[in-house]
Formats: structure tokens, sequence, C-alpha cells
């Protein structure tokens, strides 16, 4: 049998291309709550880092976005949560259509957006505070002054996070004294605190060493049942360990986007073939 | 013989061995090695005057060092002395006190302006205009509390006397604001960016990322710009002898005369105090108890600042004294952890998004309160740093309005008479001009010295890193000092006398750190290929130095050197008790006496007559316009050797 | 990486070719022994099967080293995937000319039944099958394949008339029984090596197009 959905990057017929990745998501099905990206292009002053992209992003499935350095992985990641809007000189046009609105739309207050698009970054940064207040920022943020509720909070984001256990006897130590892996699953459980509906991470686990690394995958994993989760990943295996969905980038443009086993069996376009075999250049 | 011909062979058979260093080297090298081991001397110099200095004073009958510390009254003169130091002591903290109460929130605010919220264009408006603040002289900043904060605090608090705290507390307060800002916004932005994001990605607000996260994690540069805002406050002098009083208090009234540790120094500079008094001996005692104050505060903050520079403003290690003092408190009386074998294995869990904390209802409502708050902040930070413009603008305003009026070509050129009509600040000028011109000749072969030893020819050693942190040190030590230097070592150890020489001399010692520095900042901007190609083709160290790094390091040389004597000309503190408050020419040579503007300006500014005011005005606006040209002409040096710039 | 990778996909390449010759020469020659009755040359099959079985064993492992250190991905770990397969199939189709000469070794001292005809032909015909599907998996050329499912069914064909023909001389005459039944065994053999080239030929299409698709 034949994958019944293929992208091709290389055809510039903007619908055609269109309808295809239309039928990409979940089967088929789609859902308000998929993120539906149309026609993105984003500069920084003036120049221009991603093109025409288009795409959907299932619900409740984890997507990957692989590409070389500097393809513009993070800028796109970035985008679907906003964070664009706080880098100096950063443009960009298109839609991004999720339950029903267009979040790129101004109208949209990308503060309000930020808690339910949640983001987890390349290096773990936790804030230089206790492990208890890293988490319960968030929360604090939103007006919840109620201590025994925001022990709770705590207490449930970390378990959600896999990292109750090993943090619960310490949670008044500072967070910068944990070890990297469980830094970046603090820095997880403080993103799924403010209970949010779709966690973006860059790169998550490139600091980390492999058992750190297999924690977090199992993690998202888990989170996938609950939540949608976008990663920008430079391991290719990890990209083919965790996601359902992977999209290969190349100079900005979304090359190919499609279930993972057909991109790492069976890619249909020359330029993914390359990359992922590691014959790039 | 081919193209390649090795020709003679002279070259060929050189020995391979270190005699061949010249001679000439060697000289130059220890040349420069002793100019280093200047700074050595002077801080020898500082301790040695302020030591034997404090002796002859605990040695007089009437003193003890037991009242010094502890008593609580300074009546140095009259027939029954007193000599506690604490009056001076708490004068000195009201007005250090007062002073950062202010600066520190306007700077910290005007700072996270300039760091978060400022276009780059305004940044880089902004930030040049707020460090303005620092090139103006001292004595101008007690002009403008005496004559125009005065009047209007007496308008307000119409019990404030004509001498009091409050009005050099306001001034000091834009006179430290450069410094708080300008060490703050390094460390704001030493912030990595990736502490903001993590903020903002969780639906922080600009505003309450900025309070929350930014702030909280530069607060240990931040604490350093007020430390060093601290001591700067401690060590001015002109201020708060010209706007504070004379009448050491300990009432901790900002509206009341009061007179700190420098004020009171000064003081025994300029009264009639008859020398070999313990009146006139107490300077030193008070002296010495200044030097340690600045010298540990700037030490404190020195140590946060060299931490940021090295990058590491987060602390992620626990210090050795507080891992310590974990091991002896927190690990004994907590059991250790046991580690079972859920908390090594990893054992996912089920995630249960039913039960929900947040209630979504209140958000909205929520949001727009936290934005508002956010507006509110914001304007804040503005109004701080609008607040410094006014200032200087009302400042610059207020001199010109002032002096324009007694400038003519008479108050320039002629030689003055006494009567109020015969004022001239042409022996002050010239005063001025010679003193500078003889510190350029003792400090800028020092400081440059110096300077080469450091960044090229030295070795990391214990006695170089001394060497650094004595230069470190003598930066931060306060200027009233120097001038008890001045007094001890030059005038009456060296018997020059009140003359130019030993006036350009305590003049060198204090700016010799600054051109080490803005020196060596130079040097470092010679990129180190130049070095390794010049020493790749057999050139030893000092011809390197002299034939490719010093030539390209002179633009950057000059300009730093000017800005520093601009710095000396501005000062009055090192050279009150050497110059002269009234002469009727222009000195002639360097064991003469003179007089210089700063001092002039001091001297009509206390004058009881309110003409001498206008002339006092009149000299602050040309000592300004000096100021001026020096730093355009260094700002030109810059630009121009920064455009032909080649690499 | 990936000049390592190919130098050690070099290797394995030549060596998966080399297997297959060695099993196409094992069968062509039982074949040929069985033909003109040579016990030294079905002596000389015999001996071959070490070889044959040293092959699989090294490719076999080399594949699997590859696989860990280099995780291939796309066309080359579907490569590696039928590389696996075909050394299985090309054991077993060497594995039956082994078993081809062991008749030739019992049949030798007896004289044919008839001149044998029939039995080289399909031997030619599963070597072309052999041919072709090496060639096509060097060359990604799949037209050389196109054919084989019509070629697996004229091999199919030939068993059944050989089948019936040895049920004839059977009949006509007892004493052939022996002989017939192990002519019918190793047509049946050369039936089974044609479905071994179809089946490579399945991992050779999955190997240049990622699909599974079925032969014969
Ligand atoms: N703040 C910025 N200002 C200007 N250009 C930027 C900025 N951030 C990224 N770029 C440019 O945009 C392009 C895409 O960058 P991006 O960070 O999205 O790449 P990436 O795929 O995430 O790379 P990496 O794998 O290295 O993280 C790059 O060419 C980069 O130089
Ligand atoms: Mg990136």
């Amino acid at each position: 049998m034949v994958f019944g959905f293929l992208s091709s990057g290389n055809n510039k017929k903007g619908k055609e291309r269109k309808k295809l990745h239309d039928s990409s998501g979940n089967n088929g099905k789609r859902s308000s709550n998929d993120i539906i990206l149309k026609d993105i292009n984003i500069f920084y002053s003036g120049k221009q880092a991603i093109k025409d992209v288009d795409m959907t992003i299932p619900e409740k499935k984890v997507t990957a976005f692989i590409g070389p350095s500097g393809c513009g992985k993070s800028t796109l990641l970035r985008n679907i949560n906003r964070m664009n809007d706080e880098i100096v000189g950063c443009t960009y046009d298109g839609e991004i259509l999720w339950q029903g609105t267009d979040i790129l739309e101004k109208k949209v207050d990308p503060v309000a957006l930020r808690r339910r698009i949640g983001m987890v970054f390349q290096k773990p940064n936790p804030f230089p505070k206790t492990i208890f207040d890293n988490i319960a920022y968030g929360p604090k943020l939103l007006g919840i002054r109620n201590k025994k509720k925001l022990k709770e909070i705590v207490e449930k984001s970390l378990r959600d996070a896999a990292l109750w256990n090993e943090v619960k006897d310490r949670l008044n130590d500072s967070a910068m004294g944990l070890s990297g892996g469980q830094q970046q699953r603090l820095c997880i459980a403080r993103a799924l605190a403010v209970e949010p509906d779709v966690i973006l991470m860059d790169e998550p686990c490139s600091a980390l060493d492999p058992i750190a690394t297999a924690k977090i995958e199992d993690l998202i994993n888990e989170l996938k049942k609950e939540y949608t989760v976008v990663i920008v990943t430079h391991n290719m295996q990890q990209a083919s360990r965790i996601s359902d969905f992977t999209g290969f980038m190349y100079l900005g443009e979304l090359i190919e986007f499609g279930k993972t086993r057909q991109i790492f069996e069976n890619p249909k376009e020359d330029l993914t073939e390359r990359y992922i075999t590691g014959r790039f250049g | 013989m081919g193209f390649f011909d090795r020709g003679s062979t002279e070259l060929k058979k050189a020995p391979l061995t270190k005699k061949v260093a010249k001679l000439s080297e060697r000289v130059v090298v220890s040349t420069l090695f002793s100019a280093s081991s200047v700074s050595v001397l002077i801080s020898a110099a500082i301790l040695y005057t302020l030591i034997e200095g404090s002796i002859k004073f605990f040695n007089f009958d009437e003193v003890s060092i037991w009242d010094f510390l502890f008593g609580s009254e300074w009546i140095p003169s009259g027939t029954d002395p007193s000599f506690g130091i604490y009056p001076l002591l708490s004068d000195t903290i009201l007005i250090a006190g007062g002073t950062i109460l202010l600066a520190g929130p306007i700077g910290i605010a005007a700072a996270l302006f300039l760091s978060e919220y400022a276009p780059s264009k305004v940044r880089n408006v902004a930030k040049p205009v707020v460090e303005l603040l620092a090139g103006i002289p001292s004595i101008v900043y007690g002009f403008f509390a005496l004559f125009t904060i005065g009047p209007i605090v007496r308008e307000i608090f119409p019990e404030a006397t004509y001498f009091n705290a409050l009005q050099a507390i306001i001034v000091m307060t834009f006179m430290v604001l450069p410094i708080v800002v300008s060490i703050s916004d390094d460390s704001l932005k030493a912030v990595p960016r990736h502490m903001r994001e993590a903020s903002l990605a969780m639906g922080a607000t600009k505003w309450e990322t900025s309070i929350k996260v930014v702030i909280p994690a530069a607060a240990s540069g931040i604490s350093a710009s007020v430390l060093l805002g601290v001591a700067r406050a401690i060590g001015e002098t002109m201020v708060v002898t010209l706007a504070a009083g004379s009448i050491s208090g300990g009432h901790w009234n900002p509206l009341m005369e009061i007179q700190p540790m420098t004020s009171f120094i000064a003081q025994t500079a300029t009264g009639d105090i008859p020398p070999g008094t313990p009146q006139a001996e107490a300077a030193f005692a008070v002296g010495i108890t200044l030097f340690i104050m600045t010298y540990f505060v700037n030490r404190i903050a020195g140590r946060v600042v060299l931490r940021i520079k090295k990058g590491s403003i987060v602390k992620k290690e626990p210090s050795r004294v507080q891992k310590f003092i974990r091991k002896n408190t927190i690990d004994r009386i907590r059991k250790p952890v046991e580690i079972t074998k859920e908390m090594i294995s990893y054992r996912p869990i089920r995630i249960d998004r039913s039960i929900k904390f947040i209630d979504k209802t209140k958000l909205k409502g929520n949001l727009i309160r936290r934005k508002i708050k956010g507006y509110f902040g914001v304007s804040t930070t503005v109004l701080s740093l609008v607040l410094a413009f006014v200032f200087l603008i009302y400042l610059l305003v207020e001199v010109f309005i002032k002096g324009a009026g007694s400038i003519s070509w008479d108050f320039l050129t002629s030689e003055p008479g006494f009567r109020v009509t015969e004022a001239s600040i042409m022996p002050a000028l010239t005063g001025s001009v010679f003193l500078m011109l003889l510190t350029l000749l003792f400090a800028v072969p020092l400081g440059v010295g110096t300077a080469v030893y450091f960044n090229e020819i030295a070795k990391d050693t214990w006695y170089t890193r001394f060497l650094r942190n004595v230069i470190q040190n003598l930066a931060g030590v306060p200027s009233i000092v120097f001038g008890l230097v001045g007094l001890a070592i030059f005038v009456r150890l060296f018997n020059f006398g009140p003359s130019l020489l030993a006036g350009s001399m305590t003049l060198a010692l204090m700016i010799m750190p600054i051109i080490v520095v803005s020196s060596e900042e130079a040097l470092k901007s010679v990129p180190q290929s130049f070095r390794d190609a010049a020493r790749g083709v057999g050139a030893t160290r000092w011809q390197t130095v002299r034939d490719h790094v010093l030539p390209n390091a002179v633009p950057g040389i000059i300009t730093g050197s000017i800005l520093s004597l601009s710095r000396a000309i501005g000062e009055t503190a090192p050279i009150l008790f050497i110059g002269a408050f009234f002469a009727k020419t222009a000195p002639s040579g360097v064991m003469d006496s003179f007089v210089a503007l700063p001092l002039t300006i001091f001297f009509w500014s206390r004058h009881a007559q309110d003409e001498y005011h206008e002339f006092a005005s009149g000299a602050i606006l040309v000592l300004l316009v000096i100021l001026l040209i020096m730093n355009a002409i260094a700002i030109f040096i810059r630009y121009r050797s920064q455009k032909r710039r080649v690499w | 990486m990936p000049e390592k990778f190919d130098h050690e996909m070099g290797l394995l390449n030549e060596d998966i070719w080399n297997m297959g010759v060695l099993s196409q020469k094992m069968l062509l020659l039982a074949v040929e022994s069985l033909k003109n009755r040579d016990k030294d040359l079905a002596d000389k099959v015999l001996g071959m099967k070490e070889e044959l079985y040293d092959y699989d064993q090294h490719i076999e492992e080399h594949t699997l080293k590859v696989l860990i250190l280099y995780q291939p991905v796309a066309k080359e770990m579907r490569n590696l995937a039928c590389i696996l397969k075909m050394i299985t199939y090309l054991t077993r189709i060497g594995r039956y000319g082994y078993d081809i000469s062991k008749v030739t070794l019992e049949l030798a001292d007896q004289p044919l039944v008839k001149k044998l005809i029939d039995i080289p032909n399909m031997a030619k015909i599963v070597a072309g099958m052999l041919d072709d599907v090496l060639k096509a998996w060097e060359t990604e050329d799949l037209s050389l394949i196109e054919d084989f499912t019509e070629r697996d069914d004229v091999l199919d064909e030939e068993r059944y008339s050989i089948f019936r023909e040895c049920l004839t001389y059977v009949m006509e005459d007892p004493k052939t029984i022996t002989r017939c039944m192990h002519y019918v065994m190793v047509a049946r053999y050369l039936e089974r090596c044609g479905d071994h080239c179809c089946k490579i030929a399945e991992k050779v299409v999955y190997k240049v197009e990622g699909k599974h698709v079925e032969i014969s």
C-alpha cells in the first residue's frame, strides 16, 4: 500500500498543496483543536526566515520539526505562541487557526495566548528561585494566592512531570541545584502549572545525557495523551521515537510533512532523504 | 643560486640563546615595570599619610582613641575640645543614606527602562546623556545645590536652614545616578534572554517579567551599583562642604546643617586652623576612617561587578560559606533522604487533566488588572529617566542664565583687583591650564606605561594580580584623601610647599588609575593577530608593542587621557590644601603658588557678597565650556580613528 | 559518517553479490552433475556448503553491525532489511543445490530414465531469475523483475509436467520409482528456488520504492 498523505514541498501550487496538507492531520478527522498554519511567512528585519508554511498540527499528538541548523524551526515554533512578538524587527503574516480563532491577529493578546500554549526551551531555564516558587510562579500571576491551593498545584504539576518523587523533600531548595534533566522536567512542570493545552518544546533534550533524555521522552509520550505537543529536535532518532508526525524544514520552507514512520522509512522528497540519511551539503 | 637564495649566512649564525635580548629591551621593560609599581608607592603614600597623621593626632594629650571611637561629641576647637567621631559618622551616613535612598530607586527604574523597554534609538541617546551627569564637576553640583535647590527647599520647608543636608542630598542623587544607572543597566542586560523568555512563555506580562524575574536575577549587580553609589556619596566633598554646612550634627535631621567627614577634612584646609594643633591633625584620623569605609564598600561592590563581567550573574553553585553552613546545619537537622527505587526508576503517571485549579472565568479581569499595573510600572521608569533629564537641563540652563551676564573680556583676561567690579578669572584660568599640563606630564607616562606593562608584557603572576588590585582600590579612594596625601607628602615631606608642582602631582596621583584603565581598553582593542604576526617574524615583546600595538592604540590612549584630564581640571578637593584662594597674577614657575578655576568657584560661592555668586556662575560656565571642548576633542579623535580603522 | 557508512555498504554489497553468484553456481553445477551423472562435480558442490554458510553468517553479522552503529533510515534502512532477508533466500537456494548434488550421488550408478532436458531448463530459468533479481537489487532497475510472476508460472508448469511425465514412467516400469521420485523432488526444489527469487524480488521492490508488494 501507499501512504495516503504526501506532501510536496517543491510543489509551488499553493492550492493543491494545501489540500494535501489538510488531509494530513488526524487521518482526515479534523478538530478545532488542531493547529492549522496557513501561508506563514516570517521575517527578521525584512530578511525572510520562514516561507509559505502550510500545515496542520493535529491535536493530542506529538509533532516534530527537523532540519538543518538555521532552517527556521525555532522561528516557526516560536510563532505558535507569539514569542516572536518579543523580538525587535520580527514580523510575520499568514494565519494560525486554533480553536476557531486566528491567533496571529492583533486582537489576540499574546499574554493570554501563552498561558494556553506553553513553551519549554533548549537550555533548562529555571528561575533562580526555589523549586516551589518556580512552579507557583505562573499560578500566582493568575491571581492564585491561597497557599493550600498553590501547594496542590505544585504537587500535581511535579507529579505530572514525573519529578515529584525526586524533589518532594526539597521544594524549598534552589532550583539551580537540580541536575540538568531534573531542571528540564521542572521547566515542563512549570509550563503545566498554568494548565495549557499545547506545549511547544525547542530542543528540550539537547543539553541532557541519554538517561535524562529518555525520561523526558517517556514524559512526552505520557503528555501527548492530554496535550498537543510540538517539538523541535536535532536528534533524528528522537524524532522517530517520540513523534507521530514529522515535518522536515529546509531554508525556511516546509519541505515535507507526514507521519513519522513514513518520513523515516520512505520519504517522498529527495532533500528529506538526503537529510535524514546524513548526506547533506 | 635560485630564487630562494638564502643569502648571507650572518643571520643564520645568530645563536638561539636568550642572551640576544638587547640591553635596550631590558631597560625598557624594567622601566615599564617600575612605572607599574608606582601605584604601590602611591598606596603606600596614602597609608603612610593617614597613619602618620593619625598617630600624631592620637599623641595629643587631649585625644584618646576610646573617645574618638565612642565619644558622641565633635567639638574640635575651643578650650575643651572633644573628638568623638559619632556626629561626623552619622552625618556621613545621613548624607550617603539619603542620597542612595533617592538615587537607588530612581537609578534602578531608569536602568530598567533603558535595558528592557527603551527602543535602541532612545537608549543610544539616553545613556550618554545620563552619563553626562557624571562629567559635571562636583563643585558645580555644590553651587547648584546652594543657590538653586536651596531656595526651593526653603520654600517648601520653611523651617530648613540656609545650609542643610536635604539640598546636598538632592543634587548628590543626580551625581551618583549615572553610576547606579550604568552598572544596573549592565547587569540587567547581562540577565540571559532565556530567563525572560521562560517567564513570557508562561503568560507573564513584560512588566511582571521585569519585576519578578529580571530584577531578582540581576540583584547582585544592582546591589553593587547601589554600593558604588554609596561609596561615591560617602567620599563626596565639595557638595557637602558648600551646601550642607559646617556644624557637625548627629541629629539626623535633613533640614538642618550637618558636617560629614569629608566636609570636616575640607574645613581644616579652608578655615584658619593653625597647623600642629589637634584640630588640624584630626583631619588625618577622620581621613583614615573615611578611607576604611569607602575601601570596604568599594571592595564588596568591586567583587560583584567582577563576577558580572565574567558572566556568572546567576549563581549556580552555592558558595563555600553557604555549603559549610548547610553542611553543618540543615543536613544535620534533616534526616538524609532515603533513595528509594521509585526515585530512580521513572514510572509514568497517568496525567489527569480533569483536575483543574485555575478558575477560567476570573482570568479576564485578572489580566486587565495585570496589564494596568504594567502600564503604571513602565510609566514610573520613564518618569525616572525624564527626571534625570530635567535635572540636567535645569542645571545647565541655570548656570548659563546666571553666568552669562558676568562674562566679559576683562573677566577672562585682566588682572583682578580687590574691588567687586575688578573680579577676573585670569589667574585661575592660567593656573588651571598650567596645572593640567603638568598633571599630564606626570600622569600620562606613568598611566600608559603601567597599562602597557599589564597588557603587553606582564605575565599573570601574584605580583601583577596584586598590582591590579592596588590600582582598582586607588580608583575608589575619595578625592579629599588625595588632598591629604598631597599635603603630607608633596607640600610637607618633599617640601614643595603649596606650589603648582605639588598640586599637579597630587592630581596626577588621582587620575593615574583612570588613565591606566582607559589605556588598557585602547590596547585591548588592537587585534591579537597584529601581535602574533609581529612575534611570529621574530620581533621581541617591546618591538612588537612599539611598532605594531602602540601606534594603533594611540588614538584611544589620547582620548582616555583627555577625558581623565577633564576630570582633573574639574576637581577641587585634592588641591584644596595646596592651592591658594586668591592670586593677582598667573603663576610663572612650577614652585609658584597658584589658584585654579574650581578653587575660585568654591571661594566665590562662599563669599558673603552676592555679586561674587554671579562671578562663580561665570567661572562655572567657563569651566563647563572647557570641559565641553575637551570632550569634543576626545570624541572627535575617537570618531576619526574609528573611521580610519581598517581592521 | 556517510563516507564510512558507504564504505561498509560497499563491502556488504560485494559480499551479497558473491553469495548470490555462489548459490547460483551451486544450483547450476548440481543440476549439471545430475545430468552427467558426474560424482566428482557433485562432491565439489557439497564442498561449497561451508562457504555458503560462512557468507550467510558473515553478512548477517555485518548487517547487524551496520544497523547498530549507523542506525540508518529511509532507503539505507530498507536496503539492510532487504539484505537480511536476501541472505536467507540465497542460502536456501544454495542449499537446494547441495540437496540436488546428494541426489546425483545416489543416482550416479544407475542409468538415466531418459535424457534430462526439463530439469536443466528449469535450472536455467531459476539462474536467470537470480541473475536479474541481483542486478535489479544492485541497479534498482525494477524492469528486470517485472515479469517474475510469469517466469514463476512457467516454473510451476514445468514442475507439473515433470511430475506427469515421471508418473507415466513409473506406471510403465516400477524399477524407475526411486529415480523418478528423485526427479520430482529436484523439480520441486527448483520450483521453490523460483519462489525464493520472487521473495527476493519483493524485497528489492521494498528497497527501491518502500512499498510492500506480493509477487506470484
Ligand atoms: N533574532 C533574530 N534576528 C535576526 N535573525 C534571526 C534571529 N533569530 C534567528 N534568525 C535567523 O533566522 C533563521 C532561522 O533561525 P532559527 O533559530 O529559527 O533556526 P533553527 O532552525 O531553530 O536553527 P537551530 O537548529 O540552530 O536552532 C536563521 O537564518 C537565523 O540566522
Ligand atoms: Mg533553534
